[in-house]
């Protein structure tokens, strides 16, 4: 409940009651009063009075008249002594009458606004998990609330807003997917480009002219077809990922292992290791994890990269373990940031790379019940981690 | 309310003796009657009531009233005396100069029994208006004014109308020394 406005509207309230309490005192009680005890009116009636007997000395024919007149003005002023005896008591009642009406008046409104505001506040509460559910993301909201305040109104709200987001992701999503089908028919399009136009003028050149050397051209079209295979194979591997076959290891002697193995791979990349000093255990694929760590190692070296550094973590996040891929790069260009791990993002030009590395070891990384995340980025070099969740918690 | 306590005065309370009762006359002190505001309530029109409570110990104590009603037409008192329970015969003064003479030289029998008692104390209180006259006004103000309003609530008539009542507009004290 809103203290402060409650508190205000009563404030305000009060010294409603208190003008209207003085005015209808003033206007009311003072005005009976004052007519009553009116001292003109009171010679007047006294005047009026003594006249009648007067008339009835000159007129006696007419006394009983006179004196009946003389004794109606008598008994009203009798009564108007009476009152006047009794002023400040009649005042004393009429104002505490006043200020029972008003206290009654002023109680019963307090407690219409404390009974208002109570319902209100229960209303609010039963939105908070409406609210909760148009945060988390649900698109279909149903608000039981039907009134037409502004709890109503925010009720409706909610439920537009929900309505709202589901088109809003909806649409984007269709726009998403189809920019992404775009760019993959560009690049599918440009990677069979070059093999299937140099394979056309090969043969061109085996039909029109007679003294080409025919094993060389038989064999550039075969490293042609070599070139679509490799292609093929490539999305052939991304469709075909498979669930991790993970055992519990030790990271530190995996990760020496693949530093030994692949210290010549890349000729402008040096790989350095910095090991926890106690052993850092997670269920992990190797064969997957190695696959993660060559394109990582990869995206250095082709980014111009000098060096690397591998680094197993404990507790990265509460339970989780993970390994740390940082290298000396330039870092990653802002525009590709957002959509680093989505499929086809890639700084290289076309037909230098598909933009699949990344997005393939990020799934390879949630399949493992991990993740693949974006340390850094700037000119220092950028970082990568690799997140693993504890052996028990793995899927 | 004025309080006056006039102790150790006789105001000349005489006792005499009826046969074995013993019986003093109590006589009102010509101040009370003289008091401006024990006047203006005589001459008010309205029934004016003097009541005594007489006290000497704890087994003696008489009550008595007197009523005053001046009467503007025939400019007459109408007075009635009631002593103990008992109404004497209503008495009519043509004048305020005999009013206050009759009261204060006459006097009110008052009987003791076959009590010794020294001195009573004596309380008078002024009451400005009758009881009927009281129900009167109230029925006017509450009732007869509000019809013409035409506003107030039975809940305000009775509040008003309560707020109308008798109470003594001022009170006098005074000893009345009765020994032989």
């Amino acid at each position: 409940m809103n203290l402060r406005l409650m508190n205000t509207t009563l404030l305000i309230s009060l010294m409603a009651t208190l003008i209207v309490v003085k005015l209808v005192q003033n206007q009311l009680t003072g005005s009976i009063l004052d007519v009553a005890f009116n001292q003109e009116s009171q010679s007047l009636l006294l005047s009026s009075r003594d006249d009648q007997r007067q008339l009835a000395e000159l007129d006696s024919s007419r006394e009983s008249k006179y004196r009946q007149r003389f004794d109606v003005i008598q008994t009203h002023l009798q009564r108007m002594k009476i009152i006047e005896a009794n002023r400040r008591r009649i005042k004393q009642r009429s104002d505490l009458l006043i200020w029972l009406v008003m206290a009654i008046v002023a109680g019963a409104t307090a407690w219409v606004l404390l009974s208002r505001s109570r319902r209100r506040d229960q209303r609010l509460r039963q939105l908070i998990p409406h609210l909760q559910a148009l945060a988390s993301g649900s698109h279909r909201i149903q608000v039981s609330e039907q009134g037409t305040d502004l709890v109503g109104r925010f009720a409706r709200l909610i439920e537009d807003t929900a309505s709202g987001f589901a088109r809003e992701r909806q649409r984007s999503a269709s726009l998403q997917n189809l920019k992404s089908w775009q760019e993959m028919a560009r690049r599918h399009a440009h990677e069979l480009k070059t093999p299937l136009a140099a394979l056309k003028l090969e043969l061109e050149r085996l039909s029109e002219h007679r003294d080409v050397d025919r094993a060389a051209a038989v064999a550039s079209m075969f490293e042609e077809l070599d070139q679509i295979n490799l292609f093929v194979a490539a999305f052939t591997g991304f469709a075909r990922l498979g669930k991790p076959r993970t055992e519990v290891r030790d990271l530190g002697p995996f990760i020496e292992r693949f530093a030994t193995t692949f210290a010549s791979a890349w000729d402008v990349l040096e790989i350095h290791v910095e090991l926890a000093t106690q052993p850092v255990i997670a269920a992990i694929d190797i064969h997957l994890i190695k696959q993660v760590l060559v394109n990582l190692c990869s995206n250095s070296a082709h980014a111009g990269a000098s060096r690397i550094q591998l680094q197993s973590s404990l507790h990265v996040n509460r339970r989780d373990v993970g390994i740390d891929v940082i290298d000396d790069g330039p870092g990653l260009p802002d525009m590709i940031r957002a959509h680093l791990f989505q499929p086809y993002t890639t700084t290289s030009k076309l037909g230098e790379g598909m933009g699949l590395g990344l997005a393939i070891s990020r799934k390879i990384m949630l399949d493992h019940g991990g993740d693949l995340i974006l340390l850094f980025s700037g000119t220092a070099g950028t970082g990568f981690r690799l997140e693993f969740p504890h052996p028990e918690d793995a899927p | 309310m004025t309080l006056l306590l006039m102790m150790g005065m006789n105001w000349g309370s005489v006792l005499v003796n009826q046969g074995s009762e013993r019986v003093f006359l109590l006589r009102i002190p010509e101040y009370v009657l003289s008091d401006s505001r024990v006047q203006k309530s005589i001459h008010s029109g309205l029934t004016c009531t003097l009541m005594f409570d007489l006290r000497a110990n704890d087994a003696f104590r008489k009550t008595g009233l007197v009523t005053v009603r001046f009467e503007p037409w025939d400019e007459i008192f109408l007075v009635e005396i009631v002593v103990d329970g008992q109404k004497h015969n209503p008495q009519t003064v043509t004048s305020n100069k005999d009013l206050i003479a009759w009261l204060t030289q006459v006097g009110f029998r008052i009987h003791t029994g076959d009590q010794v008692i020294q001195s009573i104390s004596v309380n008078l209180k002024l009451v400005p208006f009758s009881e009927k006259e009281q129900e009167d006004a109230q029925r006017w103000f509450t009732k007869d004014l509000n019809n013409d309003r035409g506003s107030l609530s039975t809940v305000a008539d009775y509040v008003l109308a309560s707020s109308i009542g008798r109470k003594s507009a001022c009170q006098f004290s005074w000893e009345v020394d009765l020994a032989p």
